[in-house]
């Protein structure tokens, strides 16, 4: 809407007329005229005041009264006629009408100037009615894009709860097939453990040396095969943010103890040095059953991975608000690599690989997931060589906000 | 086995597992009376009513869980203390069972001492004697 154009009217009878139309958004219109003769001077400083005028108001309006100088000076020459200019006047101008005449203005050229003054109105009223007509189609296009734009988020949004809901089933499904699985595997493994031990137990009749050691081995590895399927069962429960934890007031230190007495055997086989060391009573509002789970998780971890004549050092204690953990040991150590990746599932440290140390890599990833449900902290410290410090920090009681689980049964 | 020896139903639709039980309550000097799914358990229970019943909770039919409300529901039998045997990772359906009424809970795989510490426990506060 820049500008509606350049009209020129020329009109009858030797008069010349002008007409311009300029931009601008004025309706106001304005014409002089004169039905008498005046001098030559007169109509220069009429038009030229007028034109100076309309170029003041608006800078576009330059043009015209460069327009009037170039064009229409020799208009001007004849002896007498009557000026007959419009500027509009109202800010901005959009124009100026400006007649010459060699003669006395007649009613008829009055008639023109009144015509061409109209015509600007019109032409600017058409503007403006065009003007308006393509900003409502821009709106109504601004529309139709809008809703193309919100339908098309619409969908993508209907599409993302979909996907959403695809994956919650997905979800489950992994759930219940975790569950399945482990209730399918721990069948068998019952027959299995429950026949070994009748066999062990010499019920079956007196073992040889050799079939009672081959019948540990079968023992052994079907215990682990057990712990395996827990452990997996363990990590899929972490996965679904459902670890029930059965709260309990928890004498931390008797938990240490029992479970460093269950591996003591182990230590002893091989030769490594295991000690406790946990005076006095912390008293924990945790899971019993998980918290063992923990420090065996370690300490077992501690003994897999310190060689022979090392030491494993336990060590409990606690103040006003905090229980902590440590298990220490004389192993190989952990690399700075190694650390960062330590807590998660299925990490092995190239160096656990290398000495072909037996493990999942799950242990660690569950005793995080303990300590997080406990809303503790579990840390290490480690010099590659020389052996490996976890420091487990709990708070001894929960913050109100988090809510306790429902409870469960058994481990 | 004596004439008082406590009578133990055992269901478990694993005939393996089944075995197993009934071997050891027998070690325990028991008599054994099995079933392999939840409606002969349960007619079994009904007919001898035993000292016990030790039930698995997955059995295809009625379920151990189904068994305990039957018992339950019927004054004849209402009595029998019910060990429930489930190898579920489903918390749920111990605490199921527990709440409709079973007195004890033994995970699978379970070791002999575990089962045998359980039925001890039930059977020692019974009026007819004890296993072992």
């Amino acid at each position: 809407m820049r500008q509606v154009g350049q009209k020129w009217l020329m009109v009858v009878r030797g008069h010349a007329w002008q007409a311009v139309l300029g931009a601008g958004g004025a309706l106001a219109v304005l014409y002089a005229v004169s039905s008498a003769p005046l001098t030559k001077t007169i109509a220069y400083v009429i038009i030229g005041a007028l034109a100076l005028a309309a170029a003041a108001l608006r800078p576009s309006a330059r043009r015209l009264h460069k327009g009037y100088e170039q064009k229409r000076l020799h208009a001007f020459t004849w002896p007498r006629f009557t000026i007959m200019t419009g500027a509009l006047a109202a800010a901005p101008v959009i124009g100026i009408i400006g007649g010459a005449s060699g003669e006395p203005v007649d009613v008829v050229v009055l008639g023109f100037a009144e015509l061409a003054a109209v015509a600007f109105v019109v032409a600017r009223v058409l503007d403006l009615w065009r003007t308006r007509e393509r900003a409502e189609s821009a709106v109504r296009e601004s529309e139709a894009r809008f809703r193309a734009l919100f339908e098309e988020a619409e969908a993508a949004r209907l599409s993302l709860a979909q996907h959403n809901e695809r994956l919650q089933q997905l979800d489950r499904m992994k759930d219940e097939f975790v569950a399945l699985v482990s209730h399918d595997l721990r069948t068998p493994l019952t027959s299995i453990r429950g026949y070994i031990e009748l066999l062990l137990e010499g019920l079956g009749g007196d073992l040889s040396d050799e079939q009672r050691k081959w019948m540990d081995v079968i023992d052994r590895n079907s215990a682990r095969l057990l712990r395996l399927v827990a452990d997996l069962l363990f990590i899929a429960q972490l996965d679904a943010g459902r670890i029930s934890l059965e709260r309990t007031a928890v004498v931390l230190t008797d938990v240490a103890a029992e479970t460093v007495e269950a591996v003591a055997p182990t230590a002893e086989t091989r030769k490594v040095t295991l000690a406790l060391d946990a005076d006095g009573t912390v008293v924990l509002h945790g899971d019993r059953a998980r918290l063992g789970q923990l420090i065996d998780n370690l300490v077992s971890n501690a003994l897999k991975f310190t060689p022979p004549a090392g030491r494993v050092d336990v060590r409990v204690g606690g103040d006003d608000a905090t229980a902590w953990i440590e298990v220490a040991d004389t192993g190989m150590g952990i690399s700075d690599v190694d650390k960062q990746h330590l807590f998660e599932r299925f990490f092995r440290t190239a160096a656990a690989n290398s000495a072909a140390i037996q493990g999942t890599g799950l242990g660690l990833a569950i005793a995080k997931g303990i300590v997080d449900a406990h809303g503790g902290t579990i840390g290490v410290r480690s010099v590659e060589g020389s052996g490996t410090t976890f420091r487990i920090e709990l708070p001894l009681r929960q913050p109100s906000t988090v809510p306790t689980l429902p409870t469960g049964v058994g481990a | 086995v004596s004439s008082d020896a406590p009578v133990v139903v055992v269901a478990d639709d694993d005939p393996d597992i089944l075995t197993l039980v009934e071997l050891r309550l027998r070690l325990l000097g028991c008599v054994v009376i099995t079933a392999v799914d939840g409606e002969s358990a349960l007619a079994a229970i009904t007919s001898n009513k035993p000292d016990l019943a030790v039930l698995d909770i997955q059995m295809p039919g009625l379920d151990g869980l189904g068994v305990v409300d039957r018992v339950r529901a019927n004054p004849d039998t209402h009595g029998v203390p019910i060990i429930l045997l489930s190898a579920s990772v489903h918390e749920a359906d111990v605490r199921r069972g527990l709440a409709r009424g079973a007195d004890a809970y033994v995970r699978k795989p379970f070791e002999a001492r575990e089962l045998a510490t359980a039925v001890e426990k039930i059977l020692v506060r019974e009026p007819l004697g004890t296993c072992s």
